[in-house]
C-alpha cells in the first residue's frame, strides 16, 4: 500500500464558526504560551490553530510560587493568568502570531465583564486572528471568572456582550468542568452566540503536604488537567455533543488529557470535532504533530476520506 | 560560549535522544549519569554554559498512555567534554559511527517516581532530552578574578562544570567550597585524602569532579562527619580571615534556598557579588507555563506594589543574588 496515496486521499480540514483549519489539532491555552517559546521545538505552522494563553486586559504577575505540582498522572496548577496584558501581546507576540500562517485564536480572561469587552473590543479589530476563546471557566483566580462559568444567566450575557464587540470574530466559549450539569453552561453559551465550545478546562482539586499540614499550592488549589482527567472530558463532550451542541451544530474543540492520537481520536468520536492538546506540550512538544498524523493514519486505515465522518460516531 | 560550534548547527537548544554512556553511584543517594550525544544534538550540547541545565525525560516518552511521571525532571549539567576521562570514566565508551560525540554529566539525587526510573536506565539506553536550557553563569572576564564556588549537597554538580569552564577561560583562582548534612551526602566521589583532613579550612585536592580543573575545595559537614563542622558560610568565613586576599572573589553558589539565602547574606554584608543558581518546582523549562516563578526584589520603595517574579527556567536558573527576594 502507498502511504503518500492515503496522505492525500485524507481531508483533515474541518470548520470552527466561518474558519477554517487544516486539520483538527490545535494547542490548549495555558500551555503553549504566546507561541514564540516553542519555535526551537516544535513547527507550529502544521497546526490547526493556535491558541494562545489568556491575556487580560492588564498585566498579571501571577500567584505566589509553588504554582503547579505532579499527581497521579495529572498536572495540578493554580499559575493565576499570569500574562503581560493586551497591550503588550498586540505590541510583541501578536505580529510573530500572524506570521505562523495558521488561524490564531486569542484566549481572553477578565474579572469583570467590562474587563472582557476591554480586551475583545482591541482585538475585534485585529485582521492577525481569527477568533476569541472566552476564558469563563480559570479557577485559580481568587476574583472572579469561575462564577461566570457556573451560572449560565451570567455566562449567557458575558458572551452575549462579547458576540456583540467582536461580531466579525469567531466566538468560542470554553466551559468549565466544575459545575453539576455541563449542558446547562453549554446551552447557555450557545444560546448567547457561541460558534463553538472548548470543554473542558481543569477540574479543581488540591494536593496537601502532610507534613505541614498546608496545601502544596500557595493558591491552595489549583486545576487538575492531563490524563487523569480524560475520561471525565470524553464523557462531557459526548454528552454535550448528543444533548446539546449536535443537534445545534456547534462544533466542540475536546480537550484535557490529550497525549497521542489514540486519546484525540477518543474525543472526535465522541463528538468533538477538534482537538486541543495541553498538559502533554509541556513534557514533549512533538506531541501536537504526533497527533495529526497519527490521526490522518487512523482515518487512512479505516478508509475514511475525512476526519468529519468520525465526529459523533460513537456506536 | 563555544561560538564556532553555535554557528555550524544554529541552534542553542533542541530536544534529542541521549544514550546512557555510563550511571555510577555518587554518595549514599545520589546518581552520576553520563549522556552520549552524537551529530547535531552534540554540536548544541557542546555550547552548554555552566549554570544551565537539561530536562529530563523520565519515561519512554514514545509511549505517552504509560503515562508516569508527566512531567520531565530539571537537571543541572555537571559537566560536558569530549573525554570520557575529563567525566570520571575510563576509555571504551565512545560510540562507533556517529561522528562527534559530546559526554553531558548529570548529577541527581534519587528521590521519586522520576528519578527512581532514571536511575534504572542501564549503559545503552536512550533517554529524551530537552537542552541545554536556561541562562548560566556570568563567568568573570579577567583571568585575574578569584572565583569561589559554593555548592550544598545536590547544589555541588554545576560548579564542577563551572570549575572546569573557568579553567578553560584561564581563571586559575578559584576554590570550591563543599557543604552538605553529613559525608553520605556529598554527591561526588570524595578520594582518600579526605579521610585524613588534618585542617578543615585549608583546601585540599579531596574531590574527584574538581580533578580535570584541578580546583582545590573545602568540604563542610553539617554534623562535621568529615571535613569542617558547619555549614557551607561559616567555612567561607572562616576560609575569608585566613585568607584576606579572597575577601575580593566573586561567588557562584547552588543549594538549598535556606543556604543560598545565607550566602546571599553574607555576600551582601562582605560586598562580595554573588549569583546564585536557583532550583524550583518546574514544568516546562522552556518559559510557557510559568510554574516556577520566583519573587524578585521590588525596585520601588512601595511596598504594596506587586511582586515581580522571574521565572527560574527562562530569566535563570543564575541570578544575581541580591536581586532575589529571598523573604518571599
Amino acid at each position: 500500500m502507498n502511504a503518500d496515496n492515503d496522505k492525500k486521499q485524507v481531508d483533515l480540514s474541518v470548520n470552527i464558526g466561518k474558519v477554517r483549519l487544516a486539520n483538527p489539532v490545535m494547542t490548549a491555552s495555558g500551555t503553549c504560551g504566546y507561541a514564540y517559546e516553542l519555535r526551537d521545538f516544535v513547527d507550529l505552522g502544521r497546526l490547526g490553530a493556535f491558541v494562545t494563553k489568556s491575556i487580560t486586559r492588564e498585566e498579571r504577575v501571577g500567584n505566589a510560587p509553588q504554582r503547579t505540582v505532579e499527581t497521579a498522572s495529572g498536572l495540578l496548577n493554580a499559575i493565576g493568568l499570569a500574562n503581560m496584558g493586551l497591550d503588550k501581546f498586540i505590541e510583541g507576540p501578536l505580529a510573530l502570531l500572524a506570521r505562523m500562517s495558521v488561524p490564531v485564536f486569542v484566549n481572553v480572561a477578565g474579572k469583570t465583564v467590562d474587563d472582557y469587552i476591554a480586551v475583545a473590543e482591541a482585538l475585534a479589530g485585529r485582521d492577525e486572528i481569527a477568533g476569541l476563546e472566552i476564558n469563563v471557566s480559570c479557577p485559580n483566580v481568587k476574583e472572579g471568572g469561575i462564577t461566570f462559568g457556573t451560572d449560565p444567566k451570567i455566562l449567557a450575557d458575558l458572551v452575549g456582550r462579547v458576540r456583540q464587540v467582536a461580531a466579525n470574530k469567531v466566538l468560542i466559549a470554553k466551559l468549565t468542568p466544575n459545575v453539576t450539569d455541563i449542558t446547562v453552561t453549554a446551552r447557555a453559551a450557545i444560546d448567547a452566540g457561541a460558534d463553538a465550545l472548548s470543554l473542558i478546562n481543569t477540574l479543581t482539586g488540591m494536593v496537601v503536604d502532610v507534613e505541614r499540614r498546608r496545601p502544596v499550592l500557595a493558591n491552595r488549589t489549583g486545576g487538575l488537567s492531563g490524563p487523569a482527567i480524560k475520561p471525565v472530558a470524553v464523557h462531557m463532550v459526548e454528552r454535550v455533543y448528543r444533548e446539546v451542541a449536535g443537534p445545534a451544530k456547534v462544533p466542540i474543540i475536546g480537550l484535557g488529557g490529550i497525549a497521542c492520537a489514540l486519546d484525540a481520536l477518543e474525543f472526535i468520536i465522541a463528538g468533538a470535532s477538534a482537538v486541543g492538546v495541553g498538559t502533554a506540550v509541556l513534557t514533549n512538544p512533538p506531541a501536537l504533530i504526533e497527533v495529526i498524523e497519527g490521526i490522518e493514519a487512523y482515518l487512512a486505515r479505516h478508509g475514511m476520506s475525512s476526519v468529519a465522518e468520525l465526529v459523533g460516531s460513537l456506536q | 560560549m563555544n561560538k564556532e560550534s553555535q554557528k555550524k548547527s544554529g541552534r542553542t537548544r533542541g530536544q534529542f535522544v541521549a544514550r546512557v554512556a555510563a550511571q555510577l553511584q555518587r554518595g549514599e543517594h545520589h546518581r552520576a549519569l553520563v549522556l552520549s550525544f552524537c551529530g547535531e544534538s552534540a554540536e548544541v550540547m557542546a555550547c552548554a554554559e555552566p549554570g544551565q541545565f537539561v530536562q529530563v525525560a523520565c519515561r519512554d516518552i514514545s509511549r505517552p498512555r504509560m503515562s508516569v511521571p508527566q512531567l520531565r525532571r530539571p537537571i543541572s549539567i555537571s559537566g560536558v567534554s569530549e573525554d570520557p576521562i575529563a567525566l570520571g570514566l575510563g576509555n571504551g565508551h565512545c560510540r562507533d559511527g556517529c561522528g562527534r560525540e559530546v559526554m553531558v554529566r548529570i548529577i541527581y539525587r534519587v528521590h521519586g517516581p522520576g528519578t527512581n526510573w532514571l536511575a534504572h536506565q542501564a549503559v545503552g539506553e536512550e533517554i529524551d532530552i530537552i537542552g541545554p536550557l536556561g541562562r548560566g553563569f556570568n563567568l568573570p572576564k579577567d583571568k585575574d578574578t578569584r572565583v569561589i564556588l559554593i555548592g550544598g549537597g545536590v547544589g555541588l554538580p554545576p560548579m564542577f562544570f563551572s570549575a572546569d569552564r573557568l579553567k578553560r577561560n584561564g581563571c586559575s583562582d578559584v576554590l570550591g567550597i563543599a557543604g552538605a548534612a553529613t559525608r553520605g551526602l556529598f554527591c561526588c566521589d570524595l578520594l582518600n585524602e579526605a579521610d585524613g583532613i588534618e585542617d578543615a579550612l585549608v583546601p585540599g585536592k579531596y574531590v574527584r569532579e574538581f580533578g580535570p580543573s584541578n580546583t582545590p575545595v573545602l568540604l563542610a559537614a553539617d554534623d562535621g562527619s568529615i571535613g569542617f563542622k558547619g555549614n557551607v558560610v561559616q567555612a567561607l568565613d572562616g576560609y575569608l580571615k585566613r585568607n584576606e586576599q579572597w575577601r575580593s572573589a566573586e561567588v557562584f553558589a547552588c543549594g538549598p534556598k535556606p543556604m543560598l539565602r545565607a550566602v546571599a547574606n553574607f555576600c551582601q554584608e562582605h560586598s562580595m557579588n554573588c549569583q546564585v543558581c536557583l532550583e524550583s518546582y518546574m514544568g516546562c523549562g522552556i518559559g510557557v507555563c510559568q510554574s516556577c516563578a520566583v519573587a524578585m526584589r521590588s525596585e520601588g520603595k512601595d511596598r504594596e506594589s506587586p511582586k515581580k517574579y522571574r521565572l527560574v527556567c527562562a530569566h535563570g536558573p543564575v541570578f544575581d543574588a541580591a536581586k532575589v527576594d529571598w523573604d518571599a
